[in-house]
């Protein structure tokens, strides 16, 4: 007598919430009627577009609907089953083995609606590598427990004092950028008091001589305004920051890394410790002037985010192996006849042209208009910031691999210097050499990590970057 | 196991190279008949100069599970992926290719793809069985 196979269980819905993402792309279908009474001016025309209007959204809202009861989700023997489409059906398949990182985030919206955002990251780069769902809380929490399952341990990592210091940092700079809008804006009043109405009047009587003297009577407030600006854009940044990393902790159960946060916005991510590729310690300069340092840690298609797993000091290197034990920084630079050889303008050609370019634009201008040199001088630091940065690297970017064969590599780019541990052996190496490096006995190394990232390493010695292993 | 580009399919590869030329020479032709000629001739001349230059020095080898491509006379390169993570391996033929004898390898791995222009068409195997065979191991 044969035995009839385990029936599979029915497809469970998404979350309403999908049909209103799937509207939100045929949304742009609804200013087509408007255009016409909206050029023409036309009040009688525009309330009968608007009665279209309102016909056409009900005939997405059915369609959005359709597509909503067509699709759906359900477990498998080991895989996630995702069923989309209505006419043209797509099946596809997850193999839960092959899931890198879970994330969960609830933007204040869908925290209303009672609905999760779900992100899962596949180890395997192919066709799809994330797929984005959105289910009903509990469920998500449920699948996301299966998928990377977590036991409610003791965190390793709660970020008390950074927040204390996110806190004290957000007030200094709402304090500075208030000083600085009181002393723009009185700056910018006097101006249009005594200069302004002077200064129209010739530019009505096209007297250049004037408008020159118009645009350095506003230069200094301009200059200020740039201040203002920069600071309260920092102050956002900040703010956001600090609402997304509130009640942030860290904690890894068995094989995974589980980390949540946020005060309106909730997000978190579960990531399989076996499928992480990458561990990186970036040093921004805000990382430099704090001394402590944010760590990223990319897994499978998931590159990172825009959260650190955490954030250590000199001495918390504990932290990071409690995180991944496998962790290893790369060594101190090793200055001296380590730069030997190396070829200074592949780090300080580009910084080092645009420093001279700001120098030299400084030094004119301070000469023949000297109004303009402090904007100018604005535009000195962050050049001079980017040339000291390269000739870092000049010094410190290598890759070594260490006794437990993990990549060891530190480069920098723009402003940060990256420290990366390279966990996955499945990368690939290409060395490139010129008639110069070739002499020298260099090459630029790149490396090619899964899901095409790339990394560049310049400069590097060619025996040291033909002899690193990639079989283990 | 090493393995080199062969004249015929660098050949084939030249003519390819040449297409885009012939697609643009249509503006210079406008221009003029002469200059047509001549970009069409410079063109053609840098494609075959590009083909066998780099193209007689590109030598893949399989050494210690590793594929290895190296390439360039002056700017050199050297490209370094391991077997044990390549995903597949594609084999492109085209009806210039068969007359020649030759084939195109691509060599795919998690986060980059190696290509080889103008293989015989037995080294070309080989080289994909042997890639394939560690691959499923």
């Amino acid at each position: 007598m044969k035995t009839r196979p385990p029936t599979k269980p029915a497809y469970r819905h998404f979350h309403i919430v999908y049909s209103l993402k799937l509207m939100q792309k045929m949304l742009v279908l609804c200013i087509v009627p408007l255009i016409e009474p909206l050029a023409a001016l036309d009040l009688a025309g525009l309330l009968n577009a608007l009665r279209q209007e309102l016909l056409l959204l009900a005939v997405l809202a059915a369609a959005a609907g359709v597509f909503w009861a067509g699709a759906g989700w359900r477990l498998g023997k080991g895989e996630l089953e995702l069923r989309t489409g209505v006419l043209a059906r797509r099946f596809r398949r997850l193999n839960l083995r092959q899931v890198a990182v879970v994330e969960l985030a609830r933007p204040p919206l869908l925290r209303l609606a009672g609905c999760t955002r779900m992100t899962i990251y596949l180890s395997k780069s192919g066709s799809m590598p994330k797929v984005c769902l959105y289910l009903p809380r509990q469920a998500a929490a449920g699948l996301a427990e299966i998928l990377l399952p977590t036991r409610t341990g003791q965190s390793f990592y709660k970020p008390t004092g950074a927040e204390r210091l996110g806190f004290v940092m957000l007030s200094a700079n709402l304090v500075t950028t208030a000083a600085l809008l009181w002393l723009s804006a009185r700056q910018t009043v006097e101006l249009l008091g005594e200069n302004l109405a002077g200064s129209l009047n010739s530019l009505t009587r096209e007297n250049l001589a004037r408008l020159e003297q118009l645009a350095e009577l506003f230069l200094p407030a301009g200059v200020a305004w740039l201040f203002t600006l920069a600071f309260v854009l920092s102050g956002i940044s900040l703010l956001v920051s600090l609402l997304k990393t509130a009640r942030f902790h860290v904690s890894r159960s068995g094989g995974v890394i589980f980390y949540r946060g946020g005060l309106f916005s909730h997000t978190e991510r579960r990531v399989r410790a076996a499928a992480v590729t990458v561990c990186d310690v970036r040093t921004t300069p805000a990382a430099r002037l704090l001394r402590r340092y944010p760590v990223y840690l990319a897994a499978g298609s998931f590159d990172g985010g825009d959260i650190p797993v955490l954030v250590y000091k000199k001495g918390q290197e504990a932290l990071l192996e409690a995180l991944m034990p496998e962790f290893s920084l790369p060594g101190p630079a090793r200055r001296g006849l380590y730069a030997n050889g190396r070829s200074l303008p592949a780090f300080l050609g580009l910084p080092g042209t645009l420093l001279g370019a700001c120098l030299v634009l400084v030094a004119v201008s301070a000469w023949q208009l000297p109004a303009f040199t402090p904007l100018l001088g604005l535009l000195l630091l962050p050049a001079l910031a980017l040339a000291l940065v390269a000739l870092e690297a000049f010094f410190t970017e290598d890759a070594t691999q260490s006794a437990g064969r993990v990549l060891l590599v530190q480069y920098s780019r723009g402003f940060t210097r990256h420290r990366l541990c390279v966990f996955t052996p499945d990368l690939a190496l290409s060395i490139q050499q010129t008639p110069f490096s070739e002499l020298q006995g260099r090459c630029n190394l790149r490396l090619l990590l899964p899901f095409y990232k790339k990394i560049r390493v310049r400069s590097l010695e060619f025996y040291r970057a033909a002899s690193l292993r990639l079989d283990v | 196991m090493e393995v080199r580009l062969q004249p015929r399919g660098l050949a084939v590869l030249t003519l390819w190279l040449c297409l885009p030329g012939a697609l643009v020479s249509s503006f210079v032709f406008w221009q003029g008949f002469w200059a047509g000629v001549v970009f069409l001739g410079l063109w053609a001349a840098g494609a075959a100069l590009l083909c066998l230059g780099r193209g007689r020095s590109v030598r893949a080898s399989f050494v210690q599970g590793e594929l290895q491509v190296s390439a360039g006379l002056v700017f050199r390169t050297l490209k370094r992926m391991p077997a044990r993570f390549v995903s597949g391996v594609d084999l492109l033929c085209t009806p210039l290719l068969l007359w020649a004898g030759c084939r195109v390898l691509a060599v795919h791995s998690a986060g980059a793809v190696l290509v080889l222009a103008g293989l015989s068409a037995e080294d070309s195997g080989a080289l994909a069985q042997a890639l394939g065979g560690k691959a499923a191991e």
